[in-house]
């Protein structure tokens, strides 16, 4: 069968997928220098791989990367998991975690990044640090929680190192039934991409996605989990 | 502390058997899979939960292996693990792939090519009887597979029609309460959807109907084109048989114009099943088309298979006078009609296209005798255009040559028929008739 010989037909497509966006917000700040950087590279590297490779019909996970480190920059703007390529990552600067949250929540409301038609997202926060300024935080994160959109998605952060605003990070999740994974070390990342990753194939594979609950953390040490 | 063994540890069996475990190949919200170290078998074992989350797990599998389900293409679990894991053993499968790879196109392959490149409609119908037959044996068991989806179903990796049925831990007796996952998107019914039902015979034959329209046309039966640009909620809705099915014949509401037309997709009897399926069994389970319906209505289709004569063509479709694809007129090949009695006591008409030899069985003759049984008559086409006829059955076969001369063929005897020949087996008093 050649595609001259099908005049009778059609145009055959197949059945369109619904995208399921992933966003993740990065802290590059200059604490973040060294092990954590790499291994904070490498784990969203797996992470998009690993989502790529998920292969299921139904979803098509749409991959974004927000780093904030000094400035704030779009590092992966919204891509297909498979076709995502994460660049070299480098640590510098303060934390602006405030503006990454604000560039979010203006992605998640623009119908254009995000159809109407997708899932709700998943978005991932992981920072070492203090937001600087601290109470530049707020309003973007009022806006994160409170809009109609954003307020669907489900929030899963982690805290590295003892430096990080863990009461800022529980804030992000607000929900008591999320544990905040803290990293002693630059390991644990790769770990908590891992589950990241997990809990989001348990979403493209649940009925209901938009209401999947979390996965089991089994994976993880039980002591890197604070609820 | 982490729950799961490490790659290398020792699990152990209830039986005593000690696997080595090898690479995890698996992940889910269930728990992992590993190969052991033999590379024979795959250990599943079951993630943190409740210790009344566990216990329900343990007795499903108990009942699972107690039921002993008569199937080559179930993969059960051999041997349950001892404690501390809740998990079991089970062949590792090779050489196979999710179905899924049969129904979606590679990004940026022509649909339509891939449905060719994948087996088209041979392949296809072929696999859907093995998965029905299988089901069939499921039920006859008392249990419901409960859970048929796009991974759970594999088809081999070199194309040749043969299935594995995976995730069978999640069998159930039907009706039951042991039930844990409550299914996959896309496939499952209505009504638990609506009522939070347990899975049941009637409730896995709503998945098989989709399965078969997904596989046959690469169109889900209830995701028109409106559903799918639609948020998610619109998906959920149409899922609950709240619209009706993409190609109902009177309400167009609902229209998809995903995947291959319906004429090319299936014949006119599965049609109408799937009609039936997605109409009023949409929201009344008791209408579904049953196992042996669908295996009675696949094995038709199947043996009406002709492949197109001209070069380049070559498709394959169910017998009518053109090739549906380039519109050639389809080549002379030999084949029965068996003017038969139908479900409601109607005269049908069921044609076995004659490619190769062809062995003739009781599915042949009479209409819901769809389970294997055994060879009755050997058919194989001459270059002439006549059938080669063996009789392999114990009683004559009586074949009428003229109008008013009928010749008996003995048991173990053949007989060359001719064009308009017929012939009449004398158990069952059915006439298969030859056209070309």
């Amino acid at each position: 069968m050649t595609n001259e010989q099908s005049t009778l037909l059609p145009t055959v497509t197949a059945v369109p997928a619904r995208p399921l966006p992933v966003f993740v917000l990065a802290d590059t700040s200059g604490s973040m220098h060294g092990a954590k950087i790499q291994a904070l590279q490498t784990a969203l590297r797996e992470m998009c791989g690993a989502l790529g490779a998920l292969n299921e019909p139904r979803c098509e996970v749409v991959v974004s990367v927000i780093r904030f480190g000094g400035d704030v920059e779009m590092l992966v703007p919204p891509t297909l998991a498979r076709d995502a390529v994460v660049p070299d990552l480098s640590a510098g600067g303060g934390t602006p975690m405030g503006e990454a949250i604000e560039m979010l929540v203006r992605l998640i409301e623009d119908p254009a990044s995000f159809p109407k038609r997708a899932f709700a997202p998943t978005v991932v926060l992981i920072s070492d640090g203090q937001p600087t300024p601290p109470e530049c935080v707020d309003a973007p994160l009022a806006r994160l929680l409170g809009e109609r959109r954003s307020a669907r998605a489900t929030r899963l952060a982690m805290a590295i190192g003892p430096d990080a605003d863990h009461a800022m990070l529980r804030r992000f999740i607000a929900n008591p039934e999320v544990p905040l994974f803290l990293a002693r070390d630059a390991h644990r990342i790769r770990d908590f991409f891992r589950w990241v990753t997990l809990s989001v194939q348990v979403r493209t594979r649940s009925r209901l996605p938009d209401q999947a609950p979390l996965p089991p953390t089994d994976d993880l040490d039980d002591d890197d989990l604070r609820f | 502390m982490r729950y799961f063994p490490e790659e290398g540890s020792t699990v152990r069996g209830l039986r005593g058997t000690s696997y080595v475990l090898g690479p995890r190949i698996g992940r889910g919200g269930q728990g992992a899979v590993w190969e052991d170290a033999t590379g024979a078998w795959a250990i599943k074992i079951y993630g943190q939960a409740t210790p009344e989350r566990q216990a329900l797990r343990r007795r499903r599998l108990e009942q699972v292996v107690a039921r002993r389900v008569q199937s080559d293409v179930l993969i059960v679990p051999t041997e349950l693990l001892a404690a501390p894991w809740v998990g079991y053993a089970m062949p590792l499968v090779k050489g196979f792939r999710p179905v899924k790879s049969l129904i979606f196109p590679a990004p940026g392959e022509d649909a339509l090519a891939h449905y060719h490149a994948t087996g088209g409609p041979r392949v296809r119908y072929a696999l859907l009887e093995r998965l029905t037959a299988a089901f069939h044996a499921i039920h006859a068991a008392g249990l419901a597979y409960g859970d048929l989806s796009l991974d759970n179903l594999l088809v081999r990796e070199d194309g040749r029609p043969d299935i594995r049925l995976i995730d069978c831990d999640n069998l159930v007796p039907a009706g039951s309460e042991l039930v844990e996952v409550e299914g996959t998107p896309w496939f499952v019914a209505p009504e638990i959807l609506r009522r939070r039902q347990a899975p049941s015979e009637r409730t896995d034959a709503h998945a098989l109907a989709v399965l078969i329209q997904l596989t046959l046309s690469m169109r889900h039966p209830l995701l028109g084109d409106a559903v799918t640009a639609g948020p998610p909620e619109e998906e959920e809705r149409a899922l609950r048989g709240d619209l009706p099915w993409v190609d109902d014949p009177e309400d167009a509401s609902n229209r998809s114009t995903v995947g291959l037309p319906a004429s090319l997709s299936w014949t006119t009897g599965i049609g109408l099943a799937l009609a039936r399926a997605f109409g009023p069994g949409r929201l009344d389970a008791t209408v579904r088309p049953t196992d042996l319906a669908w295996l009675e209505l696949l094995g038709t289709a199947r043996d009406s298979l002709v492949t197109c004569g001209a070069a380049p063509c070559r498709s394959e479709f169910t017998l009518r006078s053109r090739c549906p694809y380039c519109n050639e007129r389809r080549p002379r090949v030999p084949f029965l009609v068996f003017h038969r009695t139908g479900p409601d006591g109607e005269a049908e008409q069921r044609p076995v296209v004659l490619n190769t030899p062809t062995g003739l069985r009781a599915r042949h003759l009479v209409h819901g005798r769809s389970l294997p049984s055994e060879i009755l008559v050997e058919a194989s086409p001459q270059p002439d255009g006549s059938v080669a006829l063996v009789n392999r059955s114990a009683d004559a076969l009586v074949v009428k040559v003229e109008r008013d001369r009928e010749v008996l063929v003995p048991p173990g005897q053949g007989h060359l028929l001719q064009h308009k020949e017929w012939f009449q087996m004398g158990a069952h008093g059915v006439r298969g008739e030859l056209r070309r």
